[in-house]
């Protein structure tokens, strides 16, 4: 018995994939976003100060972009973090009152190198939404490691405490 | 541009100094029409894609010929003479006169008219292309009934504002708004030099050209339902090559973002020259006036009548626009002229953020500003312009046009074009109007303290709700973010500063985002980066704060019903082409756009690349297609919504759920936002708002066409001469516009 040859698959299939790029040479950009990775890191530490300190833990979500420079210029990989704190909950010391933390969004470029402590300051206040006359302040330090090759955050910690800029 | 280190050697500053003297004697001779960017191209100094060469003595991000690291050549820093951040006061915004009765003809001699006023003058022949005896027109607007002033009859304009635009000298008329106690001491009745700091050099009168040639920057004052009628005259040297090295004696005004017809918007190509004058007709209607509260029922939409009632006006009052400003647009020449000082603040008040902290009407949000006055009040409502700026070994404004590839870069942080002032607080909330006026750099703003913040508007729109943040996002080039900081936290004797956490080591995008500690330790290569505006805070205020920030401030509008007619899609990147050679509208440059999937173009002001239909709404999505630049990107004429970044509506933060104009585009990132097209016609324009990029070619213009008819018709293209305006037909139109 002789054996046929699939030809006409082989060739539409060829056929198929030739066009499919062809449709995504004249459909893509020049190049397409990187899609984001998302880590959750445990995030703990009190922002002492009045009318009360409060204690916070969660995990935060944050979001790496890997950004790549093909151009002349070809400058360093770099990401865009991107900082989601809502699940980081706080109590109050004296009170035991839930405390809230705003600023989901904030975003910062940084230079991709293998590992970055970031450092970000947010608002909080009582109550399960943000309450503006009320509204307190206290800043994160993350220490981040990336995989260079990707921009994905691999591991991560985060300590909360209060500001204790000059002015 | 990147800047040298503080302690470079003699010898690199030398070094430096010499490229930028020879850079300045290449942008001389440009400028002056010695030569033509076609002679750089010839010569081998641009590449095809207009990019400097790296040639040494010339590109300053070539190595040093004497040095044997990779550190780029840089300029030299902008000298100080000896002067420290925060030993100046910062001044408010000077404010320009009102006058009522625009058709009197002791209030504007000529009277406005609604189309171009064409009476004949003497041109001076020291203008290009003018011979001796030459006759020109007044009014330098384009002829016509096409550029007619719309709705000129039905909406008269009832105040008049004069200006000029001309070089630096002392402002003689400052009038901040308000008592000197609430100017930081500024005695207003003295003179105020045209410096960047008391102990810096005065800015000749080719180095610095400002409305009405003065500091501090203009603030024009307006309402909904009064329409204003803003003669701008050109008083710049007739002669093109008198400009201190850069920018450009013609002028286009665009009041950014108006929802004005377009013969009012500044149009790229619809420039005029010295000797000239135009008229911009803002009758400052809220958008939707054809279709929503058309009968002026609903008290939101609304206006202050002057003794503490409301004047309703039609439109929609999710609408309602609240800080603008209006700034050259002259074609591929915005970057130079703003940067050389053309551009105020534009404050528009209405029944909702009206600029009284005490009226309690239902409807006024009492945001801080002051009880004095119906509106307007500015005691607690303070205008901010942020830009960096450059100076020369003479201490003269400075500007290197070269930067296309990237963008312009300076070294000095100014705030209301003063270097790092300080500004005197009481003891209760202000609201901050911050503009980013800057050429190519971003900001990131935070208190130095780290202190809350309350982000009430972006892009001069007040938000659906207030956001509390303790540093702003980025602000891209002329976009603007209104914070409310509340100084009742602190002790009186107390200061506190606003800091910038952005660094820049190119015009390109931001290097990185500095933590607050990074930003204030001072170690930066980036000068600008750290404190700019110190506040001291000096006293409680005389009346209890009665002002408030409510939960809900103007919601977006409902647009569910209204069916999205088209989407278009804009991809914003480099090595464009350029299919037209039109000597006036083409230009070549870098940077380009594509438009539904064709090819990224240079700019072109003839070529028509998208005409929405009237009345219509669409959904347009705005793509970079390159990692290493951050373009943000400004559609004129109406507020749009973004409804994804990056495909995903959840990664919109809070502070960009309002209206907008100006669209941050991330590296590789994109922005899908829907807007309609109504109430005015015309040509408008889509463009990046580093103004370098804009400059070297990332710019389009799109049309509504204004009849309403179911088939586009081109509108043709101004060129304007001395002589007048000449039309001629599109020198393209792509197609499935």
């Amino acid at each position: 018995m002789k054996m046929r040859l699939p030809v006409g698959p082989i060739v539409v299939s060829f056929l198929v994939m030739i066009l499919s790029g062809l449709v995504l040479l004249v459909e893509a950009p020049a190049r397409a976003a990187l899609a984001p990775t998302v880590a959750l890191i445990p995030a703990s530490g009190m922002v002492s100060g009045q009318p009360e300190s409060v204690k916070f833990s969660g995990r935060a979500q944050v979001s790496s972009e890997l950004v790549l420079d093909t151009s002349k210029f070809n400058s360093p990989p770099a990401v865009i973090l991107t900082f989601d704190l809502s699940n980081v909950a706080g109590t109050g010391s004296l009170t035991g009152a839930k405390y809230a933390i705003g600023g989901k969004g904030t975003s910062v470029y940084r230079p991709l190198v293998g590992a970055d402590t970031v450092e970000l300051t947010f608002p909080f206040s009582r109550g399960t939404t943000m309450s503006m006359p009320s509204a307190r302040s206290g800043v994160v330090s993350f220490a981040l490691n990336f995989d260079l090759s990707t921009g994905a955050i691999t591991s991560g910690t985060a300590n909360i405490a209060a500001p204790s800029f000059s002015n | 541009m990147l800047f040298l280190p503080e302690k470079s050697s003699k010898r690199r500053i030398r070094e430096a100094e010499n490229a930028r003297r020879n850079r300045f004697e290449i942008i001389k001779a440009l400028a002056d029409g010695q030569i033509s960017r076609r002679d750089l191209f010839k010569w081998g100094l641009f590449t095809a894609g207009g990019l400097l060469l790296w040639k040494h003595g010339l590109n300053p991000f070539i190595s040093s010929a004497y040095a044997d690291s990779s550190i780029p050549t840089g300029l030299p820093r902008s000298p100080l003479f000896g002067v420290q951040p925060f030993t100046q006061p910062m001044p408010r915004f000077d404010v320009l006169p009102r006058k009522p009765n625009p058709f009197d003809l002791a209030v504007l001699n000529p009277t406005p008219t609604k189309e171009a006023n064409t009476t004949q003058q003497l041109l001076n022949p020291a203008l290009e292309g003018v011979t001796p005896g030459d006759m020109g027109p007044i009014e330098g607007r384009p002829p016509g009934p096409i550029w007619a002033h719309q709705r000129f009859d039905t909406m008269p304009p009832q105040i008049a504002v004069e200006i000029s635009t001309e070089g630096a000298k002392a402002n003689q008329v400052y009038d901040p708004g308000v008592p000197s106690s609430l100017n930081s001491g500024i005695d207003s009745t003295q003179p105020f030099p045209p410096r960047f700091h008391p102990n810096l050099p005065d800015q000749g009168p080719l180095a610095l050209w400002t409305f009405n040639g003065t500091l501090p920057p203009k603030l024009l004052v307006g309402r909904y339902g009064e329409g204003i009628l803003l003669r701008h005259h050109n008083k710049l040297p007739f002669d093109v090559t008198q400009k201190g090295g850069f920018g450009r004696h013609t002028l286009s005004t665009h009041e950014h973002n108006g929802h004005h017809g377009a013969e009012n918007d500044g149009f790229t190509g619809a420039y005029f020259f010295p000797g000239e004058f135009y008229d911009y007709h803002y009758p400052i209607v809220l958008a939707g006036i054809n279709s929503i509260n058309t009968g002026a029922t609903d008290p939101r939409a609304g206006s202050p009548n002057g003794s503490g009632g409301i004047n309703k006006v039609p439109g929609d009052w999710h609408e309602t626009m609240s800080t603008h400003w209006f700034h050259d647009h002259m074609f591929s020449f915005t970057a130079q002229n703003v940067y050389k000082g053309d551009a105020g603040m534009f404050n528009i008040y209405s029944a909702l953020d009206r600029g009284n902290e005490a009226i309690n009407d239902g409807v006024n949000l009492r945001l801080p500003s002051g009880t004095a006055k119906d509106f307007g009040n500015l005691d607690y409502d303070v205008n901010l312009m942020l830009a960096d700026k450059a100076w020369d070994a003479n201490g003269q404004l400075a500007f290197d046009i070269f930067d296309t590839e990237d963008g312009f870069i300076a070294d000095i942080m100014t705030v209301n074009l003063v270097y790092r002032p300080f500004f005197e607080v009481e003891r209760r909330k202000y609201r901050f109007r911050i503009l980013n006026a800057a050429v190519s750099r971003f900001f990131k703003i935070s208190l130095s303290d780290a202190s809350p913040m309350i982000q009430i508007a972006n892009d001069g729109n007040l938000l659906p709700s207030p956001v509390v943040i303790t540093q702003t996002d980025q602000l891209g080039i002329a976009e603007r973010y209104d914070v409310v900081i509340d100084f009742s936290r602190y002790s009186i004797g107390q200061t506190v500063s606003m800091v910038n956490l952005l660094a820049h080591e190119d015009g390109r995008l931001p290097s990185s985002t500095l933590s607050l500690s990074q930003a204030l330790a001072g170690n930066s290569s980036d000068p600008c980066v750290g404190k700019f505006l110190e506040f001291r805070v000096v006293r409680d205020p005389a009346q209890p704060d009665i002002s408030q920030v409510p939960s809900v401030l103007i919601p977006n509008p409902d647009l569910s019903a209204i069916p999205v007619s088209r989407t278009r899609t804009f991809v914003f990147g480099d090595s464009a082409d350029q299919t037209t050679n039109d000597p006036v509208t083409s230009f070549r440059g870098p940077w380009g756009i594509g438009t539904d999937g064709g090819d990224k173009l240079n700019a072109d002001f003839g070529r028509v690349s998208a005409a929405p239909k009237f009345g219509t709404r669409e959904i347009w999505t705005l793509q970079n297609d390159g990692g290493g630049w951050d373009h943000p990107i400004h559609i004129h004429f109406e507020e749009g919504q973004i409804l994804k970044r990056n495909g995903s509506a959840s990664n919109v933060p809070a502070w960009e759920k309002g209206r907008k104009d100006v669209y941050r585009l991330h590296p590789d990132g994109s922005v899908t936002l829907t807007m309609q097209f109504r109430d005015f016609g015309g040509m408008f324009m889509e463009h990046c708002h580093n103004t370098m990029h804009e400059d070297n070619a990332m710019l389009l213009r799109w049309e509504i066409d204004d009849g309403g008819t179911p088939f586009l018709r081109p509108l043709p293209t101004p060129i304007p001469k001395p002589q007048g305006v000449t039309f001629e037909p599109p020198t393209e139109v792509l197609k499935n516009i």
